[in-house]
């Protein structure tokens, strides 16, 4: 295991964590990996610790490199200090500069996934839509589609503004401004440019409606994008991965919902053409 | 994730591989883990990387901390049934991760050992000879701070059975002309909870070291759990393709080991 610590030299909160596994010679299906990026849930106010080791390793275990991207959060909760592009800016870094990587880490530059949780759903799915802006590699000094994402995996995300929004989310985004909050709320932006992508989410939430999920895709259906969506009855917001070392009460220990893991599995392999 | 390599003292061949967790504050079963350490295969001779990093990271996705253990491997010379330089090894790790458990944040009294073919046969040894006095003696640790508090025991080689005689291989590694010391004849008393699994068709180890080791256990009353599956060869970790040198490999129907160990382990460490 390759374990440290990238720091962003413009933003030194901002951070890349690598969980890239060792080589294995011999095996069926080489030693190149796919990798899929991490980005904690929190409001865009923090980053859950109960949304990022615990995942990477999970992904490890399939065989996958996998990274937690700490990016950029209003911890003040401070409307009037917004976000804006920044943790799309920080998603973009991170793409750019593991697909830059990607022969020292032995991975495969064009399956490389981003996977986000809540408000670090949003994270990623910004960088699925945004992703092709021109801005971005200008502002960032990095190749143009150097930060596009191959696929998503949306956990229980934000994307709405307006009636089903997660207002502390878009608070903290965005400013207190609905015009703003508009500008990223992204079923609007959705298009040709998304990559195949996987979401998840309970009914019952009642933190981040689930329409937040249902109307990214019916936007990716608009645009004949490849995607999952598996709505689960039972459970809160933020399950994680729905068990016991992640449960914070009884109520988050909840196997027939923990089921969205081997389903996004069975996704990325077939969207990443694994065996 | 605590990442680093530890040194066995003296013994510059042999090291520990850490992969402990970041606690997680406000959980319901508090941020003390249990942990497990594995063991890797390949008959003494070399350490398969297929049953090392892949198994602690799962461990890990599990809510286990984990630990690879690099242990001694045969040189020309060592003789099967008297080499023991792996029980030390795996003694001084079990005791290094116990020692280490308030700064680790781990269960002392929850730390099991994994073992596949040839790693499953040092962790049995360690299962059935923990006790040994000269042991913690010679390594200059407390008296049963190598005790392992559960084994997980994979394709292990395990025991010498009238199957030798069958002709049938029944030895990995070593010159291979007399056969180990059969580990079902220590059990006692003194041996943890144990989970086996095997494959009936394994052409390397044959089932009937899980079986006799099994039927040990359950002489002298410890708790186990053992599952043959009737399909696949020797040394399937976890059955995926990731780790599968052929088609033959990935084993979806087997991969079940996985499912059932952490329900195992689960249930002995009182786990949720």
């Amino acid at each position: 295991m390759l374990y440290e610590t990238i720091t962003r030299e413009k933003n030194p909160e901002v951070t890349l964590k690598t969980f890239v596994m060792d080589p294995i010679p011999g095996m069926l299906g080489g030693d190149i990996r796919p990798a899929v990026v991490i980005c904690p849930g929190g409001a865009y106010a923090f980053l859950s610790p109960r949304e990022s080791e615990s995942l990477a390793v999970w992904f490890n275990a399939n065989g996958f490199h996998a990274f937690v991207l700490n990016y950029s959060v209003n911890q003040e909760r401070d409307s009037k200090k917004p976000l804006k592009d920044r943790p799309l800016m920080d998603a973009s870094w991170a793409l750019s500069l593991i697909r830059a990587r990607a022969g020292e880490w032995h991975l495969d530059p064009e399956r490389i996934a981003i996977m986000g949780f809540s408000a670090g759903g949003h994270a990623a799915a910004s960088l699925g839509v945004f992703w092709n802006r021109e801005d971005i590699p200008q502002k960032l000094g990095i190749p143009k589609n150097s930060n596009k994402p191959n696929a998503l995996v949306l956990c229980y995300p934000v994307i709405l503004a307006g009636e089903f929004s997660h207002m502390g989310s878009l608070a903290n985004l965005c400013g207190d401004d609905p015009e703003e909050q508009l500008k990223m709320s992204l079923d609007r932006f959705v298009g040709e440019q998304t990559p195949p992508t996987f979401l998840w989410h309970t009914m019952e939430d009642g933190s981040v409606p689930v329409e937040n999920s249902m109307f990214f895709a019916a936007a990716l259906r608009r645009y004949n994008v490849p995607f999952e969506l598996h709505i689960f009855e039972k459970g809160g917001h933020g399950l994680s991965t729905c068990q016991a070392d992640v449960s914070g009460s009884e109520s988050g220990i909840l196997p027939e919902t923990g089921r969205w893991m081997e389903l996004c599995l069975t996704f990325l392999r077939r969207q990443f053409k694994m065996l | 994730m605590l990442c680093q390599t530890i040194q066995r003292p003296g013994v510059p061949e042999v090291s520990l591989k850490t992969f402990v967790m970041d606690p997680i504050p406000g959980m319901l079963e508090g941020d003390i883990r249990p942990a497990v350490i594995v063991c890797p295969g390949g008959g003494y001779t070399h350490l398969s990387a297929r049953e090392g990093e892949n198994i602690a990271v799962w461990l890990n996705a599990n809510g286990f901390h984990a630990f690879v253990l690099h242990y001694s491997l045969m040189k020309k010379g060592d003789h099967p049934k008297t080499f023991d330089k792996p029980l030390f090894d795996l003694s001084w790790a079990m005791a290094c991760v116990r020692s280490h458990s308030e700064e680790w944040r781990l269960d002392p009294e929850r730390i099991a050992v994994i073992g596949f073919s040839a790693g499953g046969h040092l962790a049995a040894s360690l299962g059935v000879s923990w006790n040994r006095p000269e042991i913690a003696q010679e390594l200059g640790i407390p008296q049963g701070s190598n005790r392992p508090n559960a084994l997980i025991l994979s394709y292990a080689v395990l025991s010498e059975g009238p199957f030798d005689r069958r002709g049938v291989p029944t030895r990995t590694g070593g010159d291979g002309a007399e056969p180990w010391e059969g580990h079902d004849t220590k059990v006692g008393e003194h041996t943890p909870p144990c989970f086996l699994w095997h494959t009936g068709e394994d052409q390397v180890v044959p089932v009937e070291n899980s079986l006799l080791f099994a039927a040990a256990l359950r002489r002298h009353n410890i708790p186990f759990e053992l599952h043959v599956f009737e399909k696949g060869g020797h040394g399937l970790s976890t059955c995926q393709a990731d780790v599968a040198g052929s088609p033959a490999g990935i084993m979806p129907e087997n991969r079940q080991w996985m499912g059932l160990c952490l329900t195992f382990l689960r249930r002995q460490f009182h786990m949720r």
